[in-house]
């Protein structure tokens, strides 16, 4: 422990003590008992994060760097260590504002949410080390402790896609998950490994102050510097479920919604982002991947709108267009809009959080009914649900004045000023479009047209109030942008982050027009709520409804592994286990059978034979020593 | 002549090899055992006639005492042995009613 | 004349272990053998061993000997049908003590016996000095003796009393 003592080391240790606690002793807690503990902890973090803000705006706003101890000696020259510490600046207080407040926030409403399931001590729990492990992500203060923290929420996600554990669906989309995350992993660890060999040091303080600047001045970039950037993507790409390693996040759904809205929307799908800005200065020495990125980005979320636009599920609708907003905040990262892309991230949590919640009351409301071609008419039963999805939806389209709005207008800027940026420019505002065209019809079909659910369950308070923090949020997280460019710029000391008052640029305006204009269209096809045209079963609808055939492409993959597996189970394995060991376990049985025939169990026998070989012996003996 | 080791050596291998013989040919394993005393007396005394004649080795408190001492354990080999053995042979006794050595083959692979 | 004597007691020695291997009745080779035991006691004699020539009349042709009577004529085995030469395994046991023994004579010949092995002018091991040396420098294989007797002992009364035991 440092002398000073900061309090931010508590929010990493209040949710593993949550966890444990409720890990613990959760049967004795109960039911309530355990979600207010998990809940108490992830409050109490939040309060933490929000004083060390609060101190941070109102003093001095340099990053701090609380080194805890030294984790592990490094075999460089000279040798370096790679500490345990925390690095607190501008960029992880506002992942961590994030991450506690919405989650604290999802905790509570799961904690009525979930409240008929049998296993709530386990869930909390797993929220629990999940919230650790992302708050340990944000806050480690090298590449080497962040993996802890980014194995930690891979876990997480892992348990709790397959909480209900029952069910094969979940069960099968929690172990893809946690493939497609590994390979991630394996990416990142490639990036850590790069640059112990060359940089000789993890650590964010030495690699951004010392050794990078040193090399920027060379312009060219070096062939680690690339290694380690494609380490940094492909482990960004796996977290945050961009192309071509998206394909767990849909299926991600399976698990309970609180679960979809805290890992799969609001925080652990960020991490990608949060991972790049962080490393922005690797991009800035090798521009050749940041465009890639920026390219990749849009082509996701042009992807993810396409499979948005045909979904019929409900939450799957709001999983492909986390997925085309994380493009969004990669295409950010692409054209050098880092300020953007957290800004992104922070609204995108707040109204996709709102969105999963009341999609989640939806769901309990229509017994577990997620076909939006089965719901309709819910806007009648149930408005303040209505009101709170239409708020989510509006912000998502980016209606003008919603936080949605600001953010991706910041990026759609950016993209629009950056050199070269003219194609990003264009796809985004299309994405932006099919945004609101496909928000709009997941809204009107759920909630407009006849009403196809009998007595829907209606929401209790805390869903409710948590839901309504997220509204508010949504609606007015906007107002904050200009301050928040302030905030952010000490994190990134050389760079200044592209975040301009947009509201007032043509485009801006341009692209409200657009969204209107979208809203309407959708509200033209699907107003009625009881036509639903893309909701079809044609092949081409459900192909790209599937995923576009990501799916069997990479079960080509698996197939031809396992097939392999098979060849060798079937051919050296059963050789080496069973052949050969019976072979000579049966070589050595009837080898024994034939020298026991010599055996006539004779004493005399016997005799005879000891003395033969005696009396050999000692002739061979004296002849051997000759010369007598 | 007579009062050199290869006399008593001699004696003492040709007792070995009346022992050996007396071992391969007899089935009475009362015989046998008289043929094991007969070997085992026979290295008795190349024991002492080596003792008795050797000029390495004087003894301690006169006399060259090694050999006795070899023989005088051999010679307690041949008592437990005598009492083991006999042993043995009286229980197969009970058990078979015959003390035939070519019909116990157990052994027989 | 003590050159007679002792190859009469060779002689003694010799023959009568020819008459244990050779008698039909096992009582009459026991007899044999203790003849035979008495002619290697004095052998021992003529080579000055007086305890081991008084151990060998006590322990050997008086209480191993004993024994053996008592397991002959509680056994009292049938006469066994000595037929050597119709029989093969007994010629070739014949030709292994035959062989053995000239191995051995051979061995004695070739070896170089008398760079170690002198005209005795040793003192005599009286009982005296073997007593002092088997209770000083050897106690450790006397000890061992001992234990070993205490072994057969056990072993002896657990075989004896297999059937009183097996039959309860």
């Amino acid at each position: 422990m440092t002398e000073n003592f900061d309090p931010m080391v508590l929010t990493l240790l209040l949710p593993i003590l949550g966890a444990l606690v409720v890990g613990v002793a959760g049967r004795q807690l109960g039911k309530t008992g355990s979600a207010f503990v998990a809940s108490a902890a992830v409050g109490c973090s939040f309060l933490i994060v929000l004083s060390t803000v609060i101190r941070k705006l109102t003093g001095n706003p340099v990053p701090e760097n609380i080194k805890l101890w030294d984790w592990a000696a490094l075999p460089t020259t000279p040798p370096t260590t790679i500490s345990f510490g925390l690095y607190v600046d501008s960029l992880s207080l506002t992942l961590m504002s994030v991450i506690t407040g919405v989650g604290f926030l999802i905790h509570w409403f799961s904690s009525e949410y979930m409240e008929h399931d049998p296993d709530v001590p386990r869930f909390f729990t797993l929220l629990n080390i999940f919230i650790a492990a992302m708050t340990f992500l944000v806050l480690a203060d090298n590449y080497a402790t962040l993996i802890i923290g980014w194995g930690g929420v891979g876990f997480a996600s892992f348990g709790l896609i397959g909480f209900w554990r029952e069910k094969p669906s979940a069960a099968a989309a929690s172990k893809k998950a946690f493939v497609m995350n590994v390979i991630g992993d394996i990416g990142l660890m490639v990036a850590v490994f790069a640059l112990v060999k060359y940089a000789g040091t993890v650590d964010y303080t030495t690699l951004f102050k010392e050794v990078l600047p040193g090399l920027t001045n060379n312009g060219q970039a070096t062939g680690w510097l690339t290694v380690v950037t494609l380490g940094l993507m492909v482990g960004a790409y796996a977290k945050s479920a961009q192309l071509p390693l998206h394909t767990w996040l849909p299926d991600a759904m399976e698990g309970p919604t609180p679960v979809s809205a805290l890992i799969h929307a609001a925080t652990m799908v960020t991490a990608g982002v949060y991972l790049l800005v962080r490393s922005y200065m690797f991009l800035e020495l090798v521009p050749a991947l940041a465009t890639a990125i920026g390219y990749l980005g849009v082509v996701t979320a042009l992807f993810a709108a396409c499979c948005a636009m045909v979904q019929t599920d409900l939450k799957r609708v709001l999983a492909y267009s986390t997925m085309s907003q994380l493009g969004y905040m990669f295409l950010a990262v692409g054209v050098g809009a880092y300020g953007a892309a957290v800004f992104h991230l922070v609204t995108h949590a707040f109204f996709k959080a709102l969105l999963f919640l009341t999609a989640g009351i939806v769901i309990h409301a229509a017994h577990g009914e997620q076909d939006m071609r089965k719901l309709g008419g819910l806007g009648r039963q149930m408005p303040a649900t209505a009101v709170m999805f239409a708020v989510g939806s509006l912000a998502l389209a980016g209606f003008p004045l919603t936080a949605g709005f600001f953010s991706k207008e910041a990026i759609l800027h950016a993209a629009h000023h950056h050199p070269g940026g003219t194609p990003l420019f264009v796809i985004g505002a299309l994405v932006a479009v099919m945004t609101a065209f496909y928000t709009g019809r997941a809204f009107f079909l759920t909630f407009l047209g006849p009403s196809k659910i009998e007595h829907p369950h209606l929401p209790g308070a805390p869903t409710t109030a948590s839901c309504a923090v997220l509204m508010l949020l949504s609606l007015g997280a906007g107002s904050i942008h200009p301050d928040f460019q302030a905030f952010l710029d000490p994190s990134m000391t050389n760079h200044a982050f592209a975040i301009e008052p947009g509201a007032t640029s043509g485009a801006a305006i341009g692209l409200s027009v657009a969204v209107v204009v979208a809203i309407a269209i959708a509200f033209a096809m699907f107003g009625k709520g009881d036509r639903d045209p893309l909701g079809g079963e044609s092949p081409p609808l459900v192909g790209v409804r599937n995923g576009a055939g990501f799916d069997p492409f990479y079960a080509f993959f698996t197939r031809a592994f396992s097939a392999l597996g098979g060849l060798t189970a079937r051919g050296s394995d059963h050789f080496l286990q069973e052949t050969l060991p019976s072979f000579v376990g049966r070589s050595f049985g009837s080898l024994s059978l034939v020298l026991g025939q010599i055996h006539s169990g004779q004493v005399r026998h016997y005799l005879l034979v000891i003395t033969a070989c005696v009396t050999t012996l000692l002739i061979f003996s004296l002849v051997m020593r000759g010369g007598v | 002549m007579a009062n050199s080791p290869e006399f008593f050596l001699i004696i003492s291998a040709l007792v070995f090899s009346l022992g050996l013989v007396g071992m391969a040919v007899r089935r009475n394993p009362l015989v046998m055992f008289m043929s094991i005393e007969l070997m085992l007396n026979a290295s008795n005394l190349a024991f002492v006639t080596f003792s008795r004649f050797t000029t390495k080795f004087q003894g301690f408190h006169g006399g060259p005492s090694d050999g006795p001492v070899f023989t005088f354990v051999v010679m307690t080999i041949a008592a437990a042995e005598a009492v083991v053995g006999l042993g043995i042979i009286i229980t197969i006794f009970r058990n078979k009613h015959t003390v035939d050595v070519d019909s116990m083959a157990t052994l027989k692979g | 004349m003590p050159d007679i004597l002792l190859v009469l007691a060779a002689l003694i020695t010799v023959g009568c272990a020819v008459g244990v291997i050779a008698s039909k009745d096992a009582v009459h080779s026991a007899l044999f053998l203790t003849v035979h035991l008495l002619g290697v006691g004095s052998l021992f004699l003529a080579l000055t061993h007086q305890f081991l020539a008084v151990a060998q009349l006590l322990i050997y042709a008086g209480a191993v000997m004993v024994v053996f009577m008592f397991a002959v004529t509680t056994l009292s085995p049938k006469e066994e049908p000595f037929k050597i030469f119709d029989n093969l395994p007994s010629l070739a046991g014949i030709a292994a003590g035959a062989g053995a023994f000239g191995a051995l004579v051979f061995a004695i010949s070739r070896s170089q016996l008398h760079d170690h092995l002198a005209a005795p002018d040793a003192p005599l091991v009286t009982v005296r000095s073997f007593a002092l040396d088997l209770f000083g420098p050897f106690l450790l294989p006397f000890e061992g003796t001992a234990f070993l007797l205490l072994v057969a002992l056990i072993g002896a009364v657990i075989l004896g009393g297999r059937r009183q035991l097996g039959d309860g």
